[in-house]
């Protein structure tokens, strides 16, 4: 039997790209290498390990090969789906906002908050997205931004990094 | 003419309209029940320290039952006894083993190395929150609560469901207090009798998922996807969320699964695709008592791609 676990969350806000980045342990601008799934110890929920290959550094010194533990996944016949958890995709590009679990693992920030997929229309230059579907967010304020260009995405986080 | 209503009921509305939750496999999730629709859920007693036990009982009580007031559906929710064993304060599905739909309050972070050890593999695996009873920051910092509904990945069939509220303490910042009373959002501090995170705000719209609803576009609805602080009205169903359950539970009528195509594609409950808008919801409910098949378990209804509805996604529109 193929079951599906699926999560929803609320967030608190703000969640604007400056509270991130403060908040934030890491932020980089990165691609996901490979992905893989596994019941957590003491069953019951599966987490999903994303590995990331760094191409830029925005905050904190996180290795070039980042491990991004996030609940959810399939193994088996079990699938676990987190609504509201940042969803990778292989090969994806992304620049995620990353708190530390352990010394070579880490987190999401406010889980799908925490997340902007990279990528172009065909000539066009790079916007960074943020799918906040799934999450209820308490306090995050009217005007917060989800799409960027990747260039004012990066300056405002190497901004706040700053202050 | 009648397939024609329904695609128009179905299809007709772009915004402001219930959305079903799916699973990985797209498919709409949804409650399947021995008899009738009897669904039980059960509240740890630990309860929160931030309110008295009785009135946190009482709010999560009464987030459930506001789903099953609603006259269109024949909903019954049921609260099982409280559970007041601390080894059953477990979050997911267990297979083979005894499931309850628990709502539970974590009190201590696993990120703080005196309730989980540093060298802990849960630390890098996962898990952390069932084996030390603590909130998992795997969620990240600022997540109040979350909701685990366990499904058949084929059918969309619900077999469990979980809403875990973090009431641990922070990393940096002040707990998320969580509330009870009726009254005005806080603005201060130390101000109290005034409302913070609302218990019966947040489970409704949490029991809203655990019923198989996604988040709508309706501002007016429990079910959007914003909450301020302090905020209380997520307590009353909008005409939108009772246009969704009513849709997926009828009363007298057979459950709305999408388990079959329909050979027109057209409708269904795939993420972003918009159900019928709330002015709707009670003649699209008596149309499918009109039509109910008494011969099939459960309706089916094609899940569907909806491109136009996806685009906007993409592109980050929201409310």
């Amino acid at each position: 039997m193929w079951l599906c676990l699926l999560l929803a969350a609320t967030v608190r806000g703000p969640a604007d790209v400056e509270s991130l980045a403060a908040s934030a342990d890491a932020v980089v601008h990165a691609r996901v290498e490979r992905r893989s799934s596994a019941w957590a110890p003491g069953g019951g929920q599966i987490f999903t390990t994303v590995v990331l290959r760094t191409i830029e550094t925005w905050k904190g010194t996180p290795a070039a090969e980042i491990a991004v533990l996030v609940p959810g996944g399939e193994v088996g016949e079990l699938s676990q789906t987190v609504q509201g958890v940042a969803q990778f995709g292989d090969g994806e590009e992304v620049v995620v906002f990353l708190h530390r679990r352990a010394p070579s693992v880490f987190g999401v920030e406010r889980l799908a908050l925490g997340k902007f997929a990279v990528g172009a229309p065909a000539g066009l230059a790079k916007r960074a997205l943020r799918d906040r579907r799934g999450l209820t967010c308490e306090g995050c304020k009217a005007d917060e931004a989800d799409d960027f260009s990747l260039d004012e995405l990066r300056a405002r986080v190497l901004g706040s990094a700053r202050r | 003419m009648r397939h024609v209503a329904w695609v128009l009921l179905f299809c007709a509305l772009p915004a402001q309209a219930y959305k079903r939750t799916t699973n990985s496999a797209g498919l709409c999730i949804w409650w399947r029940w021995p008899e009738a629709r009897s669904h039980t859920f059960q509240i740890d007693a630990q309860g929160t320290p931030d309110a008295p036990a009785a009135e946190t009982y009482d709010a999560i009580r009464k987030s459930f039952q506001t789903w099953a007031a609603v006259p269109c559906t024949d909903l019954v929710l049921t609260e099982e006894p409280l559970s007041t064993n601390p080894a059953d304060r477990l979050i997911g599905y267990f297979q083979p083993g005894t499931n309850h739909n628990l709502v539970l309050f974590r009190t201590r972070a696993c990120r703080d190395p005196a309730v989980v050890p540093a060298g802990d593999p849960c630390r890098t695996q996962g898990g952390c929150g069932n084996l030390y009873d603590c909130w998992d920051d795997a969620h990240g910092s600022g997540v109040i609560a979350t909701t685990t509904t366990t499904t058949n990945r084929l059918t969309g069939e619900i077999l469990d469901s979980d809403i875990e509220l973090n009431d641990s303490p922070p990393a940096a910042g002040t707990k998320f207090t969580f509330t009870t009373v009726n009254g005005l959002p806080c603005t201060t501090p130390g101000e109290t009798g005034c409302v913070r995170i609302d218990v019966q705000n947040t489970v409704t719209h949490e029991a809203g998922h655990s019923l198989g609803l996604d988040h709508t576009d309706d501002p007016r609805a429990t079910m959007y996807a914003s909450a301020p602080s302090g905020q209380t009205s997520k307590r009353i169903l909008g005409t939108d969320d009772i246009g969704g359950i009513c849709t997926i539970y009828p009363r007298g009528a057979q459950t709305v699964t999408c388990i079959q195509a329909t050979p027109s594609g057209g409708c269904g409950c795939s993420p972003g695709q918009s159900g019928p808008g709330s002015v709707l919801a009670t003649l699209a409910a008596l149309l499918q008592i009109a039509r109910r098949s008494r011969t099939r378990p459960q309706t089916a209804i094609s899940a569907s791609k909806n491109p136009a509805s996806k685009a906007l996604r993409v592109q980050g529109t929201r409310s």
